[in-house]
């Protein structure tokens, strides 16, 4: 079952070289219409050659689809404005340029981690296909390997920073680290969304699970940050009283309500791919249901598993993207239940 | 509270303050303060490592930076200083902290032993230098007569010096304004024969011959060390202290008096020292009292939720009643208690009442000092000889202590690491105290320090208020920061100190 069926394709238009590019993300793939044959530019550019900039934007899509920074900087709700603007990369960009981060290049991924290939996209789209987690149609690997903090414990990590403090180059390095992913950012929210659904994905598989534990706090409050806004929309209670664990196992979770109104205190556990299946998808609250679950994956319809109130057991709901003709191509879709699930 | 449940709730806590940006409550560098803040006092108090709480922050700051319409924002991108435990600029313990081996600092050779080796003697000696008698090197008009005070030994394998304050009206030879090290002069330079010319040299019982090279900084008095190159050997006997045709002999076979040291607990537990440690930085600096308070607020709550701090400690009362005295509301803290007698106790000698006093020198916002005694006329000193462990792998040495006519007091001493240099990775300077013999507390502020060789610092703190040459005995106290591996890190340390006061008029 692959999260991102619930979603339409998303296009951006990018500079590239004197011109501009669209950028098509479909089926979980990134891919690159005006590059039909990126490897091959990709090869010219390791030998020396201008990399188109699509190009290395795609590179670093792949590199960080599994990067949970993209969960702590990119957007929580659908209210939430990340506004960073390719102009203020740029900007910082050219303050760098000519200082020590000019010594520390962006490099892409290691071969077999990034899931760069000629890849076809799951709509049959051409171009180079780049990574997105998940099973894909393409022939790139079905999910990125674990890398920076993927591949680290919580006490390695600690480790390693504390070890550093930060210092020179580990400074840099993470620096432009962090910008790369600001400027994946700046594609907009469509990309927001789906990028970020793609590194929920990416951590919630059954190979993952031992390096979950390992990024419990940050996943705590990826789950939180994203939930407690429908949770608010949902029974009106204070996003600060909503508190979700990630729930390890089988089933959706749990969802427990306590105390007065006033004073209601929402706890949760749902499993990381809630975030990958759920929220990044737009279902969050549909017609005051929460969703907690999506038992078939689909646009313009799916079917899901969501609480129609505190204590109760959740029941399936067809839904259909609101005006899908509109939703194509345009952010993250709204759903109603359909009226043959009513 | 493990490192996890401390990164979950400091994450958690960014969540809420994230969506207080989002909907317009809170301003992006409000929120990052905030998170600093209790970034910090996890890491303050041993709940959260270093570089987890500067991770968190910096994934803050990354989410805040998405959210800017300000191209600025950007610039701060993991170029932000790492977090600090106490609020302020670094200080010498940081310093300290990357000689140990700290991130962006690296030592050469080994600092072992140098506690073990540690010595301090009393000196009292003055050297005069007139003018009539070293006038071939004078450049200027002023009359050339310089008070060299000689306050106190300290030696080290490898490395000694004297404390020293020097009255000078000769500018020295180059800015910044410090006197030029012997060292420094070419070969075929005429000898200077002054001390702002760099002339000072001292022979010892052996006939060995060291050239003197000052360290420090000042105005009309010249405060610091003046270091002996090359290292002397141990045990020496004395010095003659030569500028010129003048010297001195200093006595270093005189014993420091006795003095009682006594450790006594600070707070229960680290949370509350760490507590105490950032409120009494308010004492000094109490400008810095509104964005405590806010920053406490947020603070004593996560240090509830995390187990550190007990839910009847009275510490956050004390911290809020401060804030109060201050001119800050301290009931966004808790509700304000009853201030300890040496907060109240300072507060009322230094004139900081309701936040509308003035403090010595200072205005009603800001208690200033100054850093030197601007009167050039003769100073009291008294003799000071003390090493003592500050519990967190810190030694603290005293070397000297003066008193200007003007009005002003100066510790002259010295910070080096001890047997344990990875104790010392802290950012915090050592808090440190001075109760008089008729009962007055008085602060003592490092106002100005320089580096002695690759695991030490020496410093002149100032004392505030500042202390009458009446005063017979003095108790030193001294609280290391608070890193939770030392079993001492809620403790201060008490030193009973006999002043023997000397005058060269």
């Amino acid at each position: 079952m692959n999260w991102y069926l619930s979603l339409p394709s998303a296009d951006a238009v990018v500079p590239c070289g004197k011109g501009s590019h669209t950028v098509r993300w479909s089926a979980g793939q990134l891919t690159l219409p005006g590059h039909p044959d990126a490897e091959a530019e990709l090869v010219l550019g390791a030998l020396g050659g201008d990399k188109p900039a699509c190009i290395t934007l795609a590179e670093s899509w792949s590199r960080h689809a599994d990067d949970l920074a993209v969960l702590t900087a990119g957007p929580r709700s659908r209210a939430d404005q990340v506004t960073v603007t390719r102009q203020q990369i740029e900007e910082q960009r050219a303050q760098w340029r000519g200082t020590a981060v000019g010594s520390v290049p962006l490099r892409p991924g290691p071969a077999g981690s990034g899931g760069f290939g000629t890849g076809i996209g799951g709509a049959g789209t051409a171009g180079a296909g780049f990574g997105g987690g998940g099973p894909s149609a393409g022939t790139r690997p079905p999910t990125p390997a674990p890398r920076r903090m993927a591949v680290v414990s919580a006490a390695q990590r600690t480790a390693r920073m504390t070890a550093g403090r930060m210092g020179g180059q580990d400074f840099l390095k993470r620096a432009q680290q962090r910008l790369e992913v600001l400027e994946l950012l700046t594609l907009g929210p469509g990309f927001q969304f789906r990028l970020s659904g793609a590194v929920a994905a990416a951590w919630a598989t059954a190979a993952r699970a031992g390096d979950r534990g390992g990024q419990r706090p940050t996943l705590t409050a990826a789950l939180t940050g994203r939930f407690a806004p429908a949770a608010a929309e949902w029974l009106g209670i204070d996003p600060d009283e909503v508190t979700v664990t990630p729930h390890e196992g089988d089933g959706w979770g749990t969802l427990a309500v306590t105390g007065a109104a006033g004073t209601r205190q929402l706890r949760a556990c749902l499993p990381v791919n809630w975030l990958a299946d759920v929220w990044a998808c737009g279902f969050g609250v549909i017609d005051g249901h929460l969703v907690v679950g999506v038992a078939e994956p689909g646009f313009p319809r799916a079917r899901i598993l969501a609480l129609p109130a505190p204590g109760a057991d959740p029941v399936v709901l067809d839904v259909e993207a609101a005006e899908p003709a509109a939703s194509a191509g345009s952010d993250v879709p709204r759903w109603s239940v359909s009226t043959a699930g009513r | 509270m493990s490192n996890e449940s401390a990164e979950t709730y400091l994450r958690q806590f960014a969540e809420s303050l994230l969506r207080q940006v989002a909907g317009g409550r809170l301003t992006p560098d409000e929120c990052s303060s905030r998170v600093r803040a209790v970034a910090a006092a996890f890491e303050g108090t041993g709940e959260l490592d270093a570089g987890l709480a500067d991770s968190v922050h910096g994934d803050v700051e990354v989410a805040l930076a998405a959210r800017s319409a300000d191209a600025g924002t950007l610039m701060h991108l993991g170029r932000r200083a790492p977090i600090s435990v106490r609020p302020g600029p670094p200080g010498v313990s940081r310093w300290l902290a990357r000689s140990a081996g700290g991130p962006g600092g690296e030592r050469n050779g080994s600092h072992e032993g140098s506690l073990r080796g540690i010595r301090v003697t009393p000196v009292g000696a003055v050297l005069r230098v007139r003018a009539d008698a070293t006038r071939a090197d004078r450049t200027g008009d002023d009359d050339g007569d310089e008070d060299i005070y000689l306050l106190g030994f300290v030696a080290r394998p490898g490395r000694a010096w004297l404390a020293v304050a020097a009255r000078t009206n000769e500018r020295p030879a180059r800015r910044p304004a410090s006197p030029r090290s012997s060292r420094g002069a070419g070969a075929k330079r005429r000898t200077p024969t002054t001390f702002a010319g760099g002339g000072m040299t001292a022979v010892d019982d052996a006939g060995q011959r060291y050239d003197l090279s000052f360290s420090g900084g000042g105005g009309e008095w010249y405060l610091g060390r003046l270091t002996l190159n090359p290292a002397p050997p141990a045990g020496l006997g004395r010095l003659d202290v030569r500028c010129g045709t003048e010297s001195v002999r200093v006595d270093l076979t005189a014993r420091a008096r006795a003095v009682a040291v006594t450790t006594l607990p600070l707070a229960v537990g680290r949370a509350e020292a760490y507590l105490l440690r950032r409120a009494e930085t308010l004492l000094t600096r109490p400008a810095l009292a509104t964005a405590e308070a806010a920053g406490m607020a947020d603070v004593v709550p996560a240090l509830r939720a995390s187990g550190a701090l007990a839910g009847d400690s009275p510490v956050p009362g004390q911290i809020a009643a401060l804030c109060e005295r201050l001119g800050t509301p301290g009931r966004v803290i808790a509700m304000p208690g009853r201030l300890p007698e040496r907060w109240e106790n300072f507060l009322a000698a230094t004139g900081t009442r309701d936040g509308t006093g003035s403090g010595t020198g200072a205005g009603a916002e800001q208690l200033t000092w100054r850093t030197s005694p601007a009167d050039a006329s003769a100073l009291d000193a008294a003799r000071l000889a003390v090493a003592l462990r500050a519990g967190d792998g810190i030694i603290i040495v005293l070397a000297g202590l003066i008193t200007g006519t003007d009005g002003i007091t100066i510790i002259f001493g010295g910070l080096y690491l001890g047997a344990d240099p990875s104790a010392a990775a802290a950012d915090a300077d050592p808090a440190m105290w001075v109760r008089d013999d008729a009962g007055g507390w008085h602060s003592v502020s490092i106002s100005g320090w320089s580096s002695d060789g690759n695991s030490g610092v020496t410093f002149q703190a100032v004392v505030v208020p500042p202390l009458s040459p009446a005063t017979s005995e003095i108790e030193f106290h001294v609280t290391g920061s608070h890193r939770p591996a030392g079993p001492q890190a809620a403790r201060q340390i008490r030193a009973v100190i006999p002043l023997e006061w000397w005058s060269a008029s």
